[in-house]
C-alpha cells in the first residue's frame, strides 16, 4: 500500500512510499528516521495525533515535525 | 475564538490563489535560466564555427584565442544547468487543492489555541506559548504569516515573529529571541523545511516548523547569547554586565562595566574612563567635576592643583614674587619708601586673587 509521508525534518519533502500492510506508526518511523527518538518528533496521520501503534492504512497522510530545530543568526 | 468554516474556506482560497501566482512566478523564472543556457549555447556554437575557420586556414595561434574565449562559458555550464534542473523542478509541484489548505487550516487552528486573521494585512497568526531558553524568560510570540507575499517567492517577507510581551537582549532592543532580529527568524536548520511547506500551502506545518525553532536554543549562532542576555551594555564597549559589574558615571550618566570605569583621585567618585582625563600637575586622573583650568595659562588641572597654586606658572610667579620682595625690602631701607612697599604688597595680593579667584580687600 502507498501512503504520502511528509518528513519536516531537514529538506521538508513530501512524498508517497510503499509500506507493507500492517505497519504501525512506531515502526515506520523506526524505517525512516533511524537512530531518531520518536519522543522529539510531532507525528500526525491524516492532521491528527494518533497513537504509536497505530496501524497505516492505505492512502494515509503521515506528517513528522521535529519538535526541536536549531535556528541561527 | 475559532475561525468559522466559511472564513476558513476564504483563506484557504486566498493561499491557493498566491500559491499559483507563485507557480507562474517560477515558470518566469525558469524561462529566465533557460535563456541564460541558450545563450551561452550560442556562444559555444559561435567558437566552434571560428575554430573550425581556424584549422581550415591553418591559423594555430587564433585557434588557440577561439578557445580561450570559450573557456569561461564551459566552466560555467554545470552551474548553469544545475539552475535549470532545479527551476524546472520547482515548477513540476502542483498547487494543493483548495481541500488540503482547508484541512491545514482547521488543523491549525486545533493545534495551536487560536489561529487569528488580520483581514486588514491579509495576515494569518498563531501564538506559541510563553517561551523559556536556558531560565530566560522570552514571552510569547505571534507566528504572522503575510498571504498576499506567498505568491512573489520572497521567503524572507512571507512571514513575521512579533514579540508580544517583549523581553528583548539588554544589549539590542531589536533582538527579542536568540534567534529573531527585527521580527526575521533566522531560520538555520529549518530553512529548507520551512520554503517546503510554503510553497506546499501546509500552513499547519509552517506554524509547527517556525515554533520549533523557537523553542529551541542554537548556542553556537545566536544574535544574542542567552549568557548575556540580561544585564546592562557597558555604554562604551557594550559588553552586558550584570550584578555589581555595572558602574553608573556620575558624570555622563550612563552605566560602564568594570573594565571600563575607574574613579576620580580627587573626590573618588566612580567615573568612566572616558569622564576621566590626567591633571597636568600631579598626574592624576581625575574626573570632568574635579578638573579645572588654570586661570593664568589655561593649563588643565585638578582643583586640588588649582587651589593649592601647583600650576607651574603660578610657581613661576611666585619666584617673581620673591625677587620683587627682595628688592621692597631693599628698597625699605631707603628713606620714604613704605608708600611705595605698601602699594606693592596690595598689587601682589590682587594677582594672587586673580590666580586663586579669591576677592581683594581693597582696605
Amino acid at each position: 500500500m502507498r501512503i504520502l509521508w511528509i518528513n519536516n525534518d531537514g529538506g521538508g519533502f513530501a512524498d508517497y512510499v510503499d509500506v507493507a500492510e500492517g505497519t504501525s506508526v512506531e515502526k515506520f518511523f523506526s524505517e525512516k528516521l533511524p537512530n531518531r527518538d520518536s519522543q522529539d518528533y510531532l507525528i500526525r496521520v491524516n492532521r491528527q495525533p494518533v497513537p504509536r501503534d497505530y496501524v497505516l492504512q492505505d492512502g494515509d497522510r503521515v506528517t513528522m515535525t521535529p519538535v526541536k530545530i536549531e535556528g541561527a543568526a | 475564538m475559532s475561525m468559522t468554516d466559511k472564513q476558513l474556506l476564504r483563506i484557504a482560497g486566498e493561499i491557493r490563489r498566491q500559491l499559483r501566482q507563485l507557480r507562474q512566478c517560477r515558470h518566469v523564472q525558469a524561462d529566465s535560466r533557460l535563456a541564460a543556457v541558450e545563450t551561452d549555447l550560442a556562444s559555444i556554437i559561435k567558437a566552434r564555427r571560428r575554430l573550425a575557420i581556424c584549422r581550415s586556414r591553418g591559423w594555430d595561434a587564433a585557434a588557440g584565442r577561439v578557445l580561450r574565449q570559450v573557456t569561461g562559458t564551459i566552466r560555467d555550464m554545470p552551474y548553469r544547468l544545475s539552475e535549470v534542473e532545479r527551476a524546472v523542478r520547482v515548477c513540476e509541484m502542483q498547487p494543493p487543492a483548495l481541500s488540503d489548505v482547508y484541512k491545514d487550516l482547521k488543523q491549525a487552528d486545533e493545534e495551536f489555541d487560536e489561529l487569528i486573521w488580520q483581514a486588514d494585512e491579509n495576515t494569518l497568526a498563531v501564538r506559541t506559548d510563553p517561551i523559556e531558553l536556558n531560565h530566560v524568560f522570552l514571552g510569547e510570540f505571534e507566528i504572522r504569516l503575510h498571504v498576499p507575499n506567498l505568491g512573489a517567492m520572497r521567503y524572507h517577507n512571507v512571514y513575521t515573529i512579533a514579540a508580544l510581551d517583549p523581553h528583548p537582549a539588554a544589549s539590542n532592543e531589536h533582538v527579542t529571541h536568540p534567534h529573531v532580529s527585527d521580527e526575521r527568524l533566522c531560520e538555520g536548520d529549518a530553512g529548507a523545511a520551512i520554503q517546503a511547506a510554503l510553497s506546499n500551502g501546509r500552513v499547519c506545518d509552517f506554524f509547527q516548523i517556525v515554533q520549533a525553532v523557537l523553542t529551541t536554543y542554537n548556542p553556537d549562532s545566536p544574535f544574542v547569547s542567552l549568557d548575556n542576555w540580561d544585564g546592562t551594555p557597558c555604554y562604551d564597549c557594550g559588553y552586558v554586565a550584570a550584578g555589581d559589574d555595572v558602574h553608573w558615571c556620575s558624570c555622563c550618566e550612563h552605566d560602564f562595566c568594570g573594565e571600563c570605569t575607574s574613579y576620580c583621585r580627587r573626590c573618588d567618585e566612580t567615573t568612566c574612563l572616558g569622564c576621566l582625563a590626567e591633571c597636568r600637575v600631579c598626574g592624576e586622573q581625575v574626573c570632568t567635576a574635579c578638573m579645572s583650568v588654570c586661570p593664568e595659562c589655561g593649563e588643565r588641572l585638578c582643583l586640588s592643583c588649582r587651589d593649592e597654586l601647583q600650576c607651574p606658572c603660578l610657581e613661576e610667579r611666585e619666584d617673581e614674587d620673591d625677587t620683587d620682595e627682595d628688592q621692597a625690602r631693599q628698597a625699605e631701607r631707603t628713606p620714604g619708601s613704605h608708600a611705595e612697599v605698601r602699594d606693592f604688597d596690595v598689587l601682589r595680593q590682587a594677582a594672587r586673587a586673580t590666580a586663586t579667584g579669591v576677592g581683594v580687600d581693597p582696605a
